[in-house]
């Protein structure tokens, strides 16, 4: 049972908050937002424009960036009891996380099949690649299908060569099924979609959706322990969501949605929030 | 096995990213090969100089044990008669007066301080010129030492056995194998010897003994024995009356033909009893035989071609002059050699079997704790030895072969004067380069006669090796550090590469001690292919700088228990902390997300 929770607060008096500085940065900039618990079987957008802090929220909660502050838990949460050590962080994000960044980041220095292999050592490119488009012949509406195994058919036959000569879809896609063959509970995933096509995009979030419930493609590659329950912290923008899609859809009972607000020094220490993108949620929820 | 296995668990290592480590997949990795192998070379480079130089350490070395192996290196002869100290004497018209300054005298003695250093006093310690005659050969003008038995540490070397068991009345002439070759003697042999140039009488048979080990000295004996004074006699020694009896009835007379002119004693444990052969003297006049010193320097015996024998009943001395034939000689038996006797035909049969017995004395008076089931006979080689030197050692060879043992008996006159001109000095603290130059210098102020030519050559060895040892510590720093620049250019360069590739595989949950372990164990194994690469490459490169390949072969014990293996785990060990603390600092950040971005 996972389950992470970040009490965190607007106020600075308060001692649970994130604060975020980033280093090179001449002005005090620092990122805010409000309480947050997150949950298992759940989908969280965290949303916000453009250089608000996003990803570094997504990098903070998902241990890929220190910050100034520390992390709390509760008993039931996998971080117990004390702040967390980088030997914990080491263990949580291989045990539970996996990551789909905005940038692929597909290790060039690694083969196609070896990028796969470096996160989950059971996996067996060959075999398992093969078994992976069986399925998706089988799940995936025709439409889609032909196009789908045609790509991932292309990942197989590159298997032993350098992803340098992938197209930058195919190195998101492959950076996707990265993320998705890894042990995981939690999958961050940073606009995962920026460098797809509307098939990929589609396949992506379906998988996504269908992580939560442990019925993707990729599951059983993934050998966790059933009584785990999945959550995906995701970011998108409002623009990228449609009726026809799931995110689109944000239903209340299984998806919410993370606003992310900047906070300004300059402005006298008021919060500046970003109104007009809040309302858009609003609307949207 | 435990630590085995704990390297082993510690190497153990995900194999995609231990492969990685040695060949990345991209489109262009020469440079990591071509990076890769000059470290390697770099290595192997390093490494075959210090093995180079290690052998050259190794041939100083060797050369030096081989020196200071033999004791004989050790050991001067020093003559101090022409020597002067100045300072002592001021006067430089006093010096020639032939008197040994004291302080000359005092500095040697001072010098004496533990057993690595010791001095005796001799009494002719120069090599005497002898002539030595075996069986087979002859080996005129032979430079003979002749050594006190106070000598200890050099007959303990020497003849390669202790002391204590040399120290018998038993007379060896040790001699080195190559000499003995030549006169085709082994271990044991007898043979003749006498002054170079000095007649044809060879004056002292002694028994062969090899030198052991290698050394200048071609032969020498123990002083006394050469000693005017010495009276020299040979023993041969029997199981028991029986034996003895049987060889003098049967072999001396007959085989032997007892045509020698020596008087013969006979006896038991070490004591001369009083068996004489002379049916004259002995007819006559029997008193003499308790007397057998007297005899021996007052009579001029000799063998005859009969024999007398005495024997004792209480106070009443029946001697008889037994005259042997072949018919008349049976077997004798130690059990009932009384009875046996009987049945010699002349001289006993007036003799009452109960009234006497056979020298009764001889069996049971004089045991001895070696030698108490053993009698002798005794002959006297003192004025008779002029036959020459082959006939007697065959004689004595046939002695050898008919008796149970074999002694050359010696009365030494021990207490030869010694004198402060001639002393033996013994030197065993080459390794103390200051003294040892000391000592050089001080003798040669002294004008002190002796063998300076082999104590510079130590000096001249001692400072090769010094030198070469400064030279190859100044080569270990200088490897030591361009294998640290290379190492962290290397690594700086690398990990700027690779941040992406370590951000990327720690955001999916690999561990700092696990990348450790894989840059660890992989500049482990490119240090040890370097190293054993350079081995090899090292034999050649002092092949061809001259070292014979026999040294460069017996080197590599050497060399691999010296300077290559500390070379070697300084490598280890240094690329181990520096590649865990630059790693520590480039890459083990909390900011992880900022390595996977920094490809970009």
């Amino acid at each position: 049972m996972i389950k992470v929770i970040f009490p965190l607060k607007k106020t600075f008096s308060d001692e649970s908050y994130i604060c975020f500085e980033y280093p090179h940065s001449k002005i005090d900039d620092k990122i805010t937002f409000d309480g947050l618990e997150i949950h298992p079987k759940y989908l969280y957008n965290i949303m916000g424009l453009n250089g608000v802090g996003k990803s570094t929220i997504l990098n903070i909660l998902s241990l890929l960036t220190g910050f100034n502050g520390n992390y709390f838990k509760d008993k039931d949460s996998i971080i117990i009891n004390h702040t967390i050590n980088n030997s914990n962080k080491d263990s949580i994000r291989h045990d539970h996380f996996s990551y789909i960044f905005q940038d692929p980041h597909i290790i060039n220095m690694y083969t196609v099949k070896e990028n796969l292999e470096i996160v989950n050592q059971k996996f067996n490119f060959s075999k398992h690649m093969s078994l992976i488009i069986d399925k998706l012949n089988s799940v995936i509406d025709k439409k889609s299908k032909k196009y789908l195994v045609k790509k991932i058919c292309d990942l197989k036959k590159n298997e032993n060569n350098s992803p340098y000569s992938l197209s930058g879809g195919e190195k998101q896609l492959l950076s996707f099924i990265r993320a998705m063959i890894k042990p995981s509970n939690v999958i961050f995933a940073d606009e995962p979609w920026a460098s797809m096509d509307q098939n990929l995009k589609e396949f992506v979030e379906q998988q996504l959706y269908l992580y939560l419930v442990k019925k993707d493609v990729f599951n059983e590659f993934r050998d966790n322990s059933p009584e785990d329950d999945n959550t995906v912290i995701i970011i998108t923008h409002l623009h990228q969501h449609k009726d026809n899609n799931i995110f689109g859809k944000l239903d209340t009972e299984w998806s919410k949605i993370i606003p992310v607000t900047h906070y300004d020094n300059n402005d006298n220490g008021k919060l500046n929030h970003s109104e007009l993108e809040i309302e858009r949620y609003a609307l949207i929820k | 096995m435990k630590l085995i296995r704990k390297f082993y668990n510690y190497c153990k290592v995900n194999p995609i990213i231990f492969r990685r480590f040695f060949s990345r997949k991209e489109s262009n990795n020469k440079n990591d090969i071509l990076l890769t192998c000059m470290f390697i070379i770099l290595i192997s480079l390093t490494t075959a100089l210090v093995f180079r130089s290690s052998c050259e350490i190794f041939k100083y070395d060797k050369t030096i044990k081989q020196f200071v192996g033999n004791e004989w290196n050790k050991v001067f002869h020093l003559y101090l008669l022409n020597c002067f100290d100045l300072e002592e004497e001021k006067d430089i018209k006093k010096v020639m007066k032939n008197k040994i300054p004291t302080s000359v005298l005092q500095f040697i003695d001072s010098l004496a301080t533990d057993e690595d250093i010791c001095t005796n006093k001799g009494v002719r310690v120069y090599p005497e010129i002898i002539t030595i005659k075996s069986e087979s050969g002859v080996l005129p003008k032979v430079q003979c030492y002749k050594f006190s038995e106070d000598y200890t540490y050099l007959t303990e070397y020497l003849t390669n056995t202790f002391h204590d068991t040399l120290i018998t009345k038993r007379p060896y002439l040790f001699i080195q194998d190559r000499l003995s070759k030549k006169l085709n003697v082994y271990e044991d042999d007898i043979v003749f010897i006498k002054e170079a140039g000095i007649g044809d009488k060879y004056s002292l048979p002694l028994q062969v003994k090899p030198i052991k080990d290698k050394s200048r000295v071609k032969c020498f004996i123990f002083e006394h024995y050469l000693s005017d004074y010495a009276r020299k006699k040979i023993r041969l020694y029997f199981a028991g009356m029986s034996d003895l009896f049987d060889f003098l009835l049967r072999k001396a007379v007959f085989e032997w033909k007892l045509d020698k002119e020596y008087p013969v004693y006979f006896g038991i444990g070490e004591d001369v009893f009083g068996f004489i052969y002379d049916r004259n003297k002995v007819s006559d006049d029997y008193d003499f035989i308790y007397q057998p010193k007297f005899i021996s320097k007052t009579y001029d015996v000799t063998f005859q071609d009969s024999l007398k024998l005495l024997f004792v009943k209480e106070e009443k001395k029946y001697i008889y002059s037994i005259n042997i034939n072949e018919d008349g000689f049976i077997e004798l038996d130690k059990d009932d050699l009384f009875n046996k006797f009987l049945h010699i035909k002349h001289g006993f049969n007036n003799l009452d079997k109960d009234s006497v017995e056979i020298s009764a004395s001889f069996f049971v008076n004089f045991p001895r704790d070696d030698r108490d089931d053993l009698v002798f006979l005794e002959f006297d080689f003192i004025k008779n030895f002029t036959i020459n030197a082959r006939k007697r050692q065959v004689e004595l060879i046939q002695y050898l072969e008919i008796a149970k043992d074999f002694s050359i008996e010696f009365d030494i006159s021990t207490d030869l004067e010694r004198t402060d001109v001639y002393r033996f000095f013994y030197y065993n603290k080459f390794e103390d380069a200051y003294l040892t130059k000391e000592i050089l210098s001080k003798f040669d102020e002294f004008n002190i006669r002796w063998d300076s030519g082999r104590w510079k050559t130590i000096i001249d060895l001692n400072e090769s090796l010094m030198e070469g040892k400064e030279n190859i510590i100044f080569l270990l720093i200088i490897s030591i550090v361009i294998f640290l620049l290379f190492l962290i250019i290397k690594l700086y360069l690398r990990l700027k590469i690779e941040f992406h590739t370590i951000g990327t595989i720690r955001c999916f949950g690999y561990n700092k001690k696990l990348l450790n372990r894989v840059y660890r164990t992989g500049y482990m194994i490119l240090i040890t292919s370097g190293f054993f690469i350079g081995v090899p490459l090292g034999i050649v490169i002092s092949l061809l700088s001259g070292f014979d390949i026999t040294l460069v072969v017996q080197s590599l014990g050497f060399v691999f228990s010296q300077y290559l293996i500390v070379y070697f785990i300084i490598l280890q060990l240094l690329s181990f902390f520096i590649v865990g603390y630059i790693l520590n600092k480039l890459v083990h950040v909390d900011d992880i997300y900022g390595l996977i971005k920094y490809e970009g």
